[in-house]
């Protein structure tokens, strides 16, 4: 686990605006737990390195893989590099990383996930292992939502998988999903039938989104220490 | 490995530990909801093997303060130079509180119930502060006020913020990211990020 590991592209796609998913083969695969991340380091010709953290996307259950989904930034000193590595191409990572905003697939209790933006690339690994979960979604227009054709799909395969999107900047005429952000009764809506269930939230996105939802949530009554948060950036 | 079409965009400076780069930013991390607590709400109670003592907000601002300038490090490889903060250095509260020979650590507590485990000998000389002001401002809540601990010289989840409580102990302890894989003691000099580094 504190050792560097080579990674192999085997595949990349774009999944959303600006968000790259990157499959890779792992030498020494260790099945992760949903939620958990990997480091990814880059050597540079002259010998400079850097690494920065990832969230896994993929199931546990994709043996021998870690898939990510990397927002693309023009001046990300890791992610420009992200964004153009071709399929056969190697990268080091050291992981599966983190212990605490991890969802124990044995687990029975209600899960609520929300996620902003790129945020949503752990609760993606969330939902992929599915099971009793409640997805919120939050994203500025519905092409900058990662996986959204397979999770939409995954959803409606499956009962107890519930997905919701809020669009906060752009939505089709015929949108039936939530439009704006995520507000105080929206998620009092939303969230009605697990008051007294105690459900464990995960919380991940831009630290206004999560500052915003958690506060929110100990409003409305939801216990403090059962709401698990990922701060990007 | 190398990776060919790589290449380095933050600027190096001998100030960054390695795996480091520089930010202008103050990124907040935390592991939860961020915990509102007012000033005249706030208190910071020592226990264990010390005497036991309270301050309130007003009896802790009447401790010698010291304003220092630091650099901190992340365990998420951002590092940011030149921070400024006032406090009460932890040899102050050592002298009040009269730790027992026997205690070798720290438990520090914040509002939210995070702890982080600390090495006595890396909050003594000056290595430690319980900061009341950050830039000259109080500190927001996001990042920790109204007070917190500052070890700049160890990855910055050991400094705990919203600082409630320092207790003192013979042994070592992991606290809360310690026990979530983290490493126990946290050189970013030495990359001891995570658990096994």
């Amino acid at each position: 686990m504190s050792t560097w590991k080579t990674a192999t592209l085997i595949k990349a796609d774009w999944t959303a605006k600006d968000i790259r998913a990157l499959r890779f083969q792992i030498d020494d695969w260790v099945r992760h737990t949903p939620g958990q991340f990997c480091e990814i380091r880059l050597t540079a010709p002259d010998g400079y390195q850097a690494q920065r953290s990832y969230s896994i996307t993929s199931a546990p259950d994709d043996e021998g893989v870690y898939e990510f989904a990397v927002q693309i930034l023009p001046d990300g000193e890791v992610s420009s590099y992200l964004g153009i590595i071709n399929v056969g191409e190697q990268v080091e990572i050291k992981g599966p990383l983190g212990r605490y905003f991890v969802w124990d697939e044995n687990s029975k209790r209600p899960a609520i996930l929300i996620g902003g933006g790129s945020g949503m690339a752990p609760l993606v690994s969330m939902a992929r292992a599915h099971n009793n979960l409640l997805l919120l979604a939050s994203i500025r227009s519905l092409e900058d939502m990662m996986y959204k054709e397979e999770l939409m799909k995954l959803a409606e395969s499956h009962d107890e998988l519930t997905l919701k999107i809020a669009l906060t900047r752009e939505a089709p005429e015929d949108w039936s999903g939530i439009r704006g952000r995520i507000s105080k009764e929206i998620l009092m809506k939303e969230l009605s039938e697990f008051i007294g269930l105690n459900p464990i939230f995960y919380i991940c996105g831009s630290n206004g989104f999560v500052d915003s939802i958690a506060m929110t949530l100990v409003e409305i009554g939801f216990d403090a220490g059962e709401i698990r948060t990922e701060r990007f950036g | 490995m190398i990776n060919f079409g790589f290449k380095q965009k933050r600027a190096s400076d001998k100030r960054l530990p390695p795996g480091q780069y520089e930010t202008r930013d103050f990124p907040v991390l935390s592991k939860g909801p961020t915990p509102i607590v007012p000033t005249q709400e706030w208190k910071l109670k020592t226990w264990g093997l010390c005497d036991e003592m309270t301050w309130d907000w007003d009896k802790f601002n009447k401790l010698p303060m010291t304003d220092w300038v630091k650099d901190i490090h992340c365990v998420t490889t951002w590092s940011k130079f030149d921070t400024l903060w006032k406090g009460v250095l932890f040899d102050e509260i050592i002298k009040l509180v009269s730790p027992e020979e026997i205690a070798s650590h720290i438990m520090a507590h914040s509002s939210d119930g995070y702890t982080t485990n600390l090495p006595i000998e890396d909050l003594i000389d000056g290595k430690a502060m319980i900061a009341v002001e950050y830039d000259s401002e109080p500190i927001e809540a996001s990042h920790g006020g109204p007070v917190r601990l500052i070890v700049p010289h160890l990855y910055f989840w050991k400094s705990a913020k919203w600082l409630s409580g320092i207790e003192f102990i013979d042994h070592d302890e992991a606290g809360f990211w310690e026990t979530y894989g983290y490493h126990n003691y946290g050189d970013p000099w030495k990359e001891q990020r995570y658990d096994g580094d």
